[in-house]
């Protein structure tokens, strides 16, 4: 009884605490260091997108019913860090198209499918919500 | 038939030997040399001693000693370069990125030091080095710098040029409000200022009149004024802002405060209006309408 009553306790803390802290829609002067950072995130966007470019993409991207459109609209999920570190590895990829180039584009596209929950070939990498 | 491929090997790292000539412009002039004060490094304390000659040279306390504990990681043995650039800003320095051989020779042409990092050994076994570019002669053919023990070392461009390269070119300059490094552009400098506190109004003020068709620095500089409680100044900068950039959506945001500040509720609506229009999944803008309208939102 009493562990049911703390539990109880428990959820309504939590409750209450949740909606205490529901962020509230924030209208205010938009700062510079906001508009410098949604700069950057959108450049970081650009260098994932131009992993859709690869000649390996289309391909990959078929075999697992997913559309770059959709890509492109789910980019939003990811967490500024995953975002970066999938830029960064996209930005060294080895130029020429040779077969590991290739196969590690493919890896990078699945790791971003992966994240973006359109698929799920990597178990360890859990979809954002 | 394996020595074909030995040959291959041996001409491809020739190859990677071969580094670019200085940049003509290193040759106009052909020397300069700059004075700035030097602090020798003690142990593997290269990061504050080079900034401290940075500091020294803007006219600031510069003692490397006290600025190991704030720029040095003991489990490291090292500085990062991204700490140096903070602690020039805390001081209300602008500290400006110079990632390119003709950047460089720009600003020693201009006056300015450049606090540079190298990798001394190798890609995979790096040694990282900060030192103080303070000058160079015979054309760009041998950099003066101030590095490690050493006063106005010479180095070979071609023994510079591959260190710095396998640094991916990191450097900076440190400047005080009010000047602006020689290879200066609007872009960098947008994102070298943004973090500032300190001075911060005045090096925008510096930016915007430097880039006067450019609407972002101008976004900045109008903020920076506002933070300075100058609202009318600010109203005034964001209408500008919004003259240059008129696709910036945060742009017409901020000004339609500045009108609601100034009283005027008509033109407000439509400044935050417009940015809506120009922005609409913006959350922030969301809200700014739901604020600026009374909840009536946009026609």
């Amino acid at each position: 009884m009493n562990k049911r009553l703390t539990g109880v306790f428990t959820a309504a803390v939590l409750l209450i605490t949740q909606a205490l802290f529901v962020p509230m829609a924030h209208a205010a002067m938009v700062g510079t260091d906001t508009l410098v950072a949604s700069e950057q995130r959108a450049a970081m966007e650009q260098k994932v997108l131009a992993l859709l470019e690869h000649k390996a993409a289309a391909k990959v991207l078929a075999e697992n019913g997913v559309s770059p459109e959709q890509v492109k609209d789910r980019l939003d999920r990811l967490s500024d860090q995953e975002l970066t570190q999938l830029a960064e590895q996209a930005d060294e990829l080895p130029a020429g198209q040779g077969v590991i180039g290739v196969i590690l584009a493919i890896i990078l596209i699945l790791v971003l499918l992966d994240l973006l929950g359109a698929t799920n070939v990597f178990p360890a990498i859990h979809p954002i919500n | 038939m394996p020595f074909r491929g030995l040959i291959a090997g041996l001409v491809l790292l020739l190859a990677g030997c071969q580094t670019l000539p200085p940049p003509q412009s290193a040759r106009q002039p052909a020397n300069q040399q700059l004075d700035v004060p030097f602090i020798a490094q003690e142990k593997y304390q290269c990061g504050p001693a080079a900034l401290g000659m940075m500091l020294q040279w803007n006219g600031l306390p510069g003692d490397a000693e006290a600025l190991v504990d704030e720029v040095w990681l003991p489990e490291r043995k090292g500085s990062l370069g991204i700490e140096l650039m903070a602690a020039g800003r805390a001081r209300g320095l602008l500290a400006y990125p110079v990632n390119r051989p003709e950047a460089l020779f720009s600003e020693l042409q201009a006056g300015h030091p450049v606090l540079i990092l190298q990798n001394l050994a190798l890609k995979r076994w790096p040694q990282w080095h900060f030192a103080v570019v303070t000058g160079y002669g015979d054309g760009g053919g041998r950099l003066i710098l101030h590095s490690g023990t050493r006063e106005a070392t010479t180095s070979h461009w071609n023994r510079f040029i591959r260190t710095w390269a396998r640094a991916d070119y990191w450097g900076m300059v440190l400047l005080p409000a009010g000047e602006l490094p020689a290879s200066v552009r609007p872009g960098p400098l947008l994102h070298a200022l943004a973090p500032q506190k300190k001075d911060a109004l005045r090096h925008w003020r510096t930016a915007a009149s430097r880039f006067p068709d450019d609407g972002k620095l101008h976004f900045a500089y109008a903020n920076a004024l506002w933070q300075a409680e100058r609202k009318a100044d600010a109203l005034a900068a964001f209408e500008k802002t919004v003259t240059l950039s008129p696709s910036l959506a945060p742009a017409w945001n901020n000004l339609a405060y500045a009108r609601l500040d100034q009283g005027n509720t008509e033109a407000a609506r439509e400044a935050v209006c417009r940015a809506h229009m120009l922005a609409p999944d913006d959350t922030n803008i969301k809200g700014s309408v739901a604020e600026i309208t009374d909840g009536a939102g946009c026609p």
